[in-house]
């Protein structure tokens, strides 16, 4: 049994229990008084997954999280019926399960990515950041290959083409008024977000439209380029029309005031039923305009903003109707801004400004005075910044729409996982929290945006039959994942053929040593799956890589692929048999497959017998090395099968992870010599040891020989490995550390020059050690160790991923003061939090002292602290709370997607 | 060096935890201890039971009841109090 829940109800209670198979059991206790007579159990229903918890609602709802660990997706079930009240089967009868859910009807699920075996950033699709391929799920609970995105879903409701490519979009209910380039169109938006064209209606279409308004009282405002439209409510009534002397460039409406730019110069006009009167400053050298939105209690907007052209923004006080502004404040910029906005978010009020260069610079206003404070910029992308404000958030337009809105009382920027768009206007959908209009390059989109708020973004899922746990990309988008489960055989298919389904399903055995397992090449963009290869006889895949052979035979497989390229193999490691503990199988192999140049099919080339099992394989210098136990092999491609070149004991107990290591060697070489030459440079190579940690190996291909040379002090059960530099590793560990190991410098050249590998023995018994620079416990174990940069033109950082589905990045410091800051702000915030359980640095350094790394989470803590805390803070730190918030900002936003 | 009364506090230090051992510890019952501190931690911790469960093909709950199970006598019965070890 897996998870049980206790439902008491008027007069009777009974237990809902879950087996590991997924079978949920309905157990009643028949008692009298205080006496138990009896315990009767009747099958229930059938889960995918195994829950973690389950949890029954008064109001007749089962919540199973099957998400986490177990893999699947946490469920929200609706009671049917309670099952057979008549008792079901009788004692000692077995029971089939159900197919689907009968006795429990699905209401909601949420995904989970947990648990995330393998996963990479790569960026395939050519975006602006790059996207996490995760291998995550188990055999029943929706294995899947995970493509996650660091932006929300906006949901795409209609699409239709316009007959020019609009400019604007602006929404007074119901009235929708796209404008081009010298007219307007004027739609009527229905209740359900479909939009007609409107004939009858009261906008002027003559002109470009720039703003539009509704007033009190049903009437609209609109500015044109040719001026103000005073369009009242009453049918038949007279339009009232105010024109601009030189043309209106650029203009914002809120509540009854009018901001309009007209030569450069910008004016404030009060607009009364019937009037339009002019306000007697103007401000010159004005490019865009913004106004603050008007309060529900208020008729006019408090703020305008003006973006001039000498590179600054200016923020002044709108007083009554009729009276002069003042100027509240300035803020200088480093260009002419492109757009401007203000919106009311989580409540402050933010004034926006979009650069042309692609800088997002976010100020919050005082609402009493109309001071800026808290200036922040962020980077969004090689584009103009066009900044919209809707009813509690704002769009900023880039070439990746971005929202600025709410979530838990924070300021937080998303992106969205859709196509550029143009200008953006909000609309009314029934059934819909949030939806917009928008127009992108000649056509108008609706779009929906409910699920701002998901931590855990976009997530497009491709699914597989059974637990994933290797994966490998091709250049053209696809993917070979490898596929395996214990203790399963393959089901004989009994059920007819044709049913794709059952050919790749398993039935659980309770024996040790069987597996089923598969090889799948699947295409990222598209979901579907190119090429299945199905493994037989309890064969599994223990390791897999792709390998270019510096000498290729000719087969007569190539004749089939047209290019000139060298052909890319993929190297399958398998076992039959395999038993986990102790660690041995009946048989062990390579299987060779080609893989086709537009990455579709997997052809098989060979089978080469091997010792023991291939735990490991990695492609180094044209030739493929094989992890058997504690040696190394290397092989070269031959025409039946491998040929084995060297072979060397290397570690002191069980190989488990190779990864090639860059190596520029300081001799001079002589580079004219011939290729076969620039062959024989001796190749490094990071070795894992299965519990002795990593070992940094060079193997020259010129004696066959494989030496030791840099080895490791502490004893490390490492699960990922990833070379940062030449003489750098960071490594991360099944039990949840992460590490950064350097070669001491004294010892760098040493190794560096090329006579070492001839001189010193395959295992040297003076070897360099490591000098591990950070040390940290992450807390669950460590399935993915890359660096990367995660946002447009931001530096590289080290993101590793968990187990349970944890994705994180370890930002370095090069400054000094930051690391001050840092490392000082880290205590304050560990003495002020009380965490009730554990001590921060104790948890940190579970294993080993934590060493130079600051733990970030703990540090953005410091904004959800009370003012007057992060004011001692601050003090205690010398710097004022709003740098240190401003600090933490940067670093995320600058490095990461934040 | 017990000047500072360093010994003493090592002294409760030791004596409040098991696992740490003194003179008289036999080899059975420190690798006994070893065993166990291992399987706790296995069980205590989710990730870790998740990472060993899908590698031997079982539910995250079975795979904890079975380190759970095995911390009983991990190491076999202990040798009788006749038998001197090494």
């Amino acid at each position: 049994l897996v998870a049980h829940a206790v439902h008491r109800m008027r007069q009777a209670f009974f237990i809902l229990a879950q087996g590991t198979l997924g079978d949920l059991y309905k157990v009643t206790v028949a008692y009298s008084g205080a006496q138990v007579t009896g315990l009767h159990v009747a099958y229930f229903d059938t889960l995918p997954g195994c829950a973690s918890a389950l949890c029954i609602l008064r109001a007749g709802f089962l919540f199973a999280a099957c998400g986490g660990d177990g893999g699947g997706a946490h469920r929200l079930l609706q009671f049917a019926d309670l099952g057979d009240e008549s008792g079901g089967a009788a004692e000692g009868e077995t029971f089939v399960p159900h197919d689907g859910l009968r006795s429990l009807a699905p209401v909601d699920e949420l995904d989970c990515p947990a648990p995330v075996v393998r996963a990479r950033m790569l960026n395939l699709a050519q975006e602006l950041a790059p996207q996490m391929y995760a291998l995550g799920g188990r055999t029943g609970a929706h294995p899947a290959l995970r493509i996650v995105r660091r932006a929300a879903d906006a949901l795409e409701l209609a699409a239709s083409e316009l007959p020019a490519r609009a400019l604007h979009v602006f929404r007074a209910h119901p009235w929708v008024a796209v404008s081009f380039a010298r007219h307007t169109l004027v739609l009527r938006a229905a209740s359900d977000g479909a939009l007609q064209e409107a004939s009858e209606h009261p906008l002027a279409t003559d002109h470009q439209t720039l703003a539009l308004c509704a007033l009190p009282g049903a009437a609209l405002l609109q500015a044109t380029s040719a001026g103000l439209v005073l369009a009242p409510s009453a049918p038949g009534a007279r339009r009232f029309e105010w024109a601009a002397a030189g043309g209106v460039s650029a203009a914002a409406l809120a509540g009854a005031t009018a901001l309009v730019v007209d030569g450069g110069c910008a004016r404030v006009l009060d607009v009364r039923p019937g009037e339009i009167s002019e306000r007697p400053d103007a401000i010159d050298a004005a490019e865009c305009v913004a106004l603050s939105p008007v309060d529900p209690g208020q008729r006019a907007p408090r703020f305008a903003a003006v973006g001039c052209s000498d590179g600054s923004v200016r923020v002044y006080l709108l007083g009554a109707p009729g009276s002069p502004i003042s100027l509240a404040a300035l803020q200088a910029l480093s260009e002419a801004p492109a757009s401007v906005a203000m919106a009311r978010i989580a409540g402050q009020m933010l004034l926006f400004v979009g650069l042309p260069s692609g800088v997002l610079v976010r100020a919050r206003v005082d609402e009493v005075s109309g001071e800026l404070s808290s200036v922040r910029s962020r980077f969004l992308g090689p584009h103009a910044v066009l900044v919209r404000a809707l009813d509690g958030v704002l769009v900023a337009l880039a070439p990746q729409p971005w929202v600025c809105h709410a979530v838990r009382g924070c300021v937080t920027m998303t992106p969205l996982a859709y196509d550029a768009l143009d200008d953006v206007a909000p609309l009314e959908v029934d059934g819909v929290e949030r939806a917009l209009v928008a127009v992108a390059q000649g056509s108008l989109r609706v779009l929906a945006l409910d699920r701002l708020d998901s931590p855990e973004g976009s997530v497009a899922a491709i699914p597989l039959s059974l637990t994933p746990r290797i994966m490998h990309a091709h250049a053209s988008g696809h993917f070979a994942v490898v596929e395996a489960e214990h203790r399963a055989q393959w089901a004989h298919n009994t059920a007819g053929d044709g049913d794709v389904e059952a050919e790749y399903a398993v039935s659980r055995t309770c024996e040790e040593a069987s597996w089923a397992a598969l090889v799948r090449v699947v295409n990222a963009f598209d979901g579907s799956t190119t090429h299945v290869e199905k493994l037989r006889d309890s064969w599994t895949v223990v390791s897999m890589t792709t390998v270019t052979f510096a000498s290729t035979v000719p087969d007569q497989n190539q004749n089939q692929d047209d290019s000139d390229a060298p052909p890319l193999y993929l190297a399958l490691g398998c076992a039959r048999n395999m038993r986990l503990r102790p660690r041995s199988c009946e048989a062990a192999e390579i299987r060779l497959f080609r893989w086709s140049a537009d990455g579709r099919r997997l052809l098989h080339v060979h089978t080469t017998p091997l010792d023991d099992i291939p735990q490991a394989l990695v492609c180094l210098a044209g030739h493929l090395v094989v992890a058997q136990g504690p040696a190394l092999r290397v092989y070269a491609m031959g025409r039946r099968q491998l040929l084995k070149r060297a072979h060397a004991i290397v570690a002191p107990h069980m190989v488990t992870l190779l990864e090639p290591a860059t190596y520029t060697p300081t001799s001079t070489v002589d580079l004219s010599s011939s290729s076969s030459a620039a062959g024989l440079l001796p190749q490094r190579l990071l070795v894992a040891d299965v519990q002795e940690s990593v070992m940094l190996v060079e193997y020259s291909p010129a004696t066959h020989a494989f030496c030791v040379l840099v080895a490791d002090s502490v004893p490390r059960y490492l699960t990922v490995l990833s070379m940062l530099d030449e003489h750098t590793v960071a490594a991360g560990d099944k039990f949840g550390n992460l590490c950064v190991l350097r070669v001491p410098e004294r010892a760098q050249r040493y190794i560096d020059s090329s006579a070492v590998s001839s001189t010193v023995a395959v295992r040297p018994t003076d070897p360099v050690l490591w000098d591990a620079l950070c040390e940290y416990h992450v807390g669950d174990p460590l399935t993915m160790l890359q660096p990367c940069a995660l946002a447009p033109a931001a530096r590289s950082v080290l993101t590793y991923a968990t187990l349970r589905g944890a994705l994180m990045a370890a930002i370095p410091l090069p400054a000094r003061r930051d690391i001050d800051l840092l490392v000082r702000l880290e205590l304050a915030m560990r003495e002020l939090l009380e965490l009730p359980v554990r001590d921060h640095i104790k948890y940190r350094s579970s294993f080993m002292p934590v060493k130079a790394v600051v733990d970030g989470d703990l540090c953005e803590m410091f904004d959800c602290l009370e003012l007057h805390v992060r004011e001692n803070v601050a003090q205690s730190l010398d710097r004022s709370v709003d740098d240190i918030s401003k600090k933490l900002h940067d670093l995320r936003s600058q490095y990461t997607f934040g | 060096m017990d000047k500072f009364g360093m010994h003493s506090q090592t002294e409760q230090l030791f004596a409040r935890h098991p696992g740490t051992g003194n003179a008289d510890t036999t080899k059975h019952t420190w690798l006994t201890n070893q065993h166990l501190d291992t399987y706790a931690h296995i069980a205590s911790n989710r990730g870790l039971t998740a990472y060993i469960a899908i590698a031997e093909g079982e539910s995250v709950e079975e795979t904890r009841l079975k380190m759970l199970r095995r911390m009983i006598e991990p190491c076999g019965p202990p040798p009788s109090s006749a038998e001197k070890d090494v």
